[in-house]
């Protein structure tokens, strides 16, 4: 096994809905690794995207820890959050998150702009993104003028920014034809490689799930099962 | 994030509403409007009274008269007085008067005496104060250095009677007609004060007098006049009809009567002109100065509850405009929730990218200063244009004036008087004011959107 990136300990979410208890997650173990492109496979309700919750530092688990490298992150307090995520983690959400009034250039600068890169600095850095997702010709556009894809792809250029060691997918092609969910994927696998980036993926298609190193496959909110993919790639 | 980029965030986010963040500024314009439009009128106001105050006099002057009830332990106006008044702080000039009646001496001028004067007040003051007690030349020059020159009111030498016309007709009347000389140019004349030799033979009766040329006068002094002060109502009995002499001279020849006519003559002064450096010190000057044992008289007594009341209306005007800037913020609370609100998921997004919590508060807090800060700078505007307005129809139109006279204004007996005035400082509170009221309204918003969670960004 690859030196461990996240590791997951005795993570447990409980939610109160009115006065009953609702076991969202029981009892996660696991470690991903350095560079790893790992999986959370389960249907809708399966606690597949409270892990993702509780793993990328977006709720506190009721129970256990969370450490991305060597930083507890449930212990962090909220401000010393941010600082973590602007410096160690990026997202990729299903439904895109771009700030409408602003362009892809400076939507893609974004998580610069939070450390207090100047703007020749980060949209430097934000141009050279967009350009290697494609989008040279469309820096200037807004997100109302782009296709879902196009959107997506500025995503993902926004994720990889402030080149953080962990990227968090969630659902990322779920709003996506099949075609562009192939580009969009390829994508996002050609990047981190290429920088050993640490991929969480969050999915319930079968097909995205190929993409990946290793699959957790959550029903109920415990991993039923946890596979590795042959090194072919 | 650099406090550049919160801004321009901030401005964008505005621009994206453009129509309500129009309506929420026009209601801080209108806010700024009332409370800048208000305020003036109450500057004006007081602007006013105190030109029609200044019109009544001096208003730094205090007159500083002996007490009246005459007792043993009488605080004595004399020069010790003088200059223990003079010590005190606040104090910037103490100028002495004495004032003498001619009582059974007259004053003579011309050509073998020929125009006569009884009655007359000489005021002595110091040679120094000349200049200072706020006399204006209206010809001819401050006495020199020779003994004995004088000044005379605009109107002395109106007041004598010529011996050689018939009584009824001896006299020139400039109240009918402003034109007419007097029978003599007072300045450069030299004029004799006199005493009537009592005659040997007792008067007939029934005999109707034709004149005095033939009275025999002794004359007592001779004095030359120098120059003719302007008509002042502050200092009527010298500036008016009276002559003004220098207090040394005076006391010369008020030793000089004692002789002959036996008068006692007074040390003390008559009245003290105590000048304050400036109004505020009035008050505390008057009451020290009575504390004394004098009495005191300045235009405060008049002044004091017009600026009272004048204060009053300003604070009610005041009151009345903050009223509808603190409606205008309560309406950008309202606006800054309601975009919260909106904007609910891309305050999940920058938390999820990382935007840290104060920089999330400081874009909105900018964004409700910002508002404030249009408003009121468009409001300052406005107001300044409806000043403008305001004065221009008051100061020319008879409506104008009928509805500044209703509304309670002194127009400073027609003169320049304005309506509304906006100092330079008004303008710069009401625009930080509005900022102020544009920040602590967007408080409460601001602190609400720190609180959305970045689980709001994963809500599919």
């Amino acid at each position: 096994m690859k030196e461990p990136m996240i590791r997951i300990r005795d993570v447990r979410k409980v939610y109160h809905i009115g006065n009953e208890k609702v076991v969202a997650l029981d009892r996660i173990n696991t470690e991903i690794g350095k560079g790893e492109i790992c999986c959370i496979f389960g249907t809708s309700g399966s606690g597949k995207s409270t892990l993702l919750n509780q793993i990328s530092g977006m709720e506190k688990p009721t129970e256990g820890h969370v450490l991305i490298g060597n930083v507890n992150i449930t212990k962090l307090g909220e401000e010393q959050m941010a600082a973590f995520r602007q410096k160690h983690i990026g997202f990729i959400f299903q439904t895109y998150n771009l700030l409408p009034y602003m362009t892809a250039l400076e939507n893609t600068a974004l998580p610069l702009m939070f450390q207090g890169y100047g703007r020749k600095a980060r949209e430097e850095r934000a141009a050279v993104l967009l350009k290697r997702v494609g989008l040279a010709e469309r820096m200037y556009h807004y997100p109302a003028q782009m296709s879902g894809g196009q959107q997506q792809r500025v995503g993902i250029a926004r994720a990889f920014a402030g080149n953080p060691k962990v990227i968090f997918a969630d659902e990322p092609t779920g709003n996506l034809d099949t075609k562009t969910t192939a580009q969009i994927m390829e994508m996002i696998m050609e990047i981190a490689e290429k920088n050993n980036q640490t991929i969480v993926l969050v999915t319930h298609d079968p097909q995205m799930a190929a993409y990946a190193d290793r699959i957790l496959t959550l029903i109920d909110g415990t991993i039923v099962k946890e596979e590795r993919r042959g090194d072919t790639r | 994030m650099t406090f550049f980029d919160i801004f321009q965030m901030s401005l964008k986010n505005l621009y994206r509403r453009k129509g309500r963040t129009f309506l929420t500024v026009s209601g801080v314009v209108i806010g700024c409007c009332a409370i800048v439009i208000m305020v003036s009128l109450g500057i004006g106001m007081k602007e006013a009274q105190e030109q029609m105050l200044s019109q009544m006099g001096n208003l730094t002057r205090i007159t500083v008269t002996p007490a009246p009830v005459a007792s043993a332990d009488k605080a004595a106006m004399d020069q010790t007085a003088a200059a223990k008044i003079g010590k005190i702080p606040g104090v910037e000039s103490v100028i002495a008067r004495k004032k003498m009646e001619l009582g059974e001496l007259s004053l003579l001028a011309g050509e073998k005496n020929r125009y006569r004067r009884d009655y007359v007040t000489i005021v002595g003051i110091p040679e120094q104060d000349f200049t200072r007690i706020g006399y204006v030349l209206k010809e001819g020059e401050y006495p020199g250095k020779k003994p004995f020159e004088v000044l005379v009111g605009e109107n002395f030498a109106y007041q004598f009677t010529d011996s050689k016309r018939p009584e009824g007709r001896n006299m020139v009347d400039y109240w009918l007609d402003e034109n007419a000389k007097p029978y003599f140019e007072p300045v450069g004349a030299e004029i004799s004060i006199a005493q009537k030799k009592e005659k040997q033979q007792p008067e007939q009766s029934g005999q109707i007098m034709t004149g005095t040329s033939k009275d025999e006068w002794k004359v007592i002094e001779k004095m030359t006049v120098s120059g003719r002060l302007r008509e002042d109502s502050d200092l009527y009995e010298d500036t008016g009809d009276g002559l003004v002499m220098r207090l040394k001279d005076m006391e010369r020849m008020q030793k000089q009567l004692q002789k002959i006519t036996g008068q006692k003559r007074k040390k003390e002064y008559d009245e003290l002109y105590v000048n304050a450096e400036n109004i505020k010190l009035v008050e505390p000057v008057e009451k020290e100065i009575r504390q004394m044992g004098f009495q005191t008289n300045s235009m405060e007594s008049v002044r004091k509850p017009m600026e009272k009341d004048a204060r009053q209306k300003q604070l009610m005007l005041g009151g009345l405009g903050a009223i509808s800037l603190i409606v205008a913020a309560i309406g950008i609370a309202n606006t800054m929730i309601m975009s919260i609100t909106e904007r609910t998921r891309e305050i999940g997004i920058l938390k999820a990218l990382g935007c840290f919590l104060g920089d999330i508060k400081k874009e909105f807090l900018l964004e409700a200063a910002a508002i404030g800060f249009i408003g009121g700078a468009i409001g300052v505007t406005v107001s300044c244009l409806i000043s403008r307005i305001m004065n221009y129809v008051s100061q020319n139109a008879s409506l104008g004036g009928g509805f500044s006279e209703s509304m309670g204004f002194a127009d400073g007996a027609g003169t320049s008087a304005v309506m509304s005035v906006i100092p330079p400082w008004l303008g710069v509170f009401a625009l930080l004011f509005s900022v102020l009221i544009g920040v602590a309204a967007g408080y409460y918003p601001a602190n609400k959107a720190v609180k959305i969670s970045a689980l709001e960004a994963m809500k599919a």
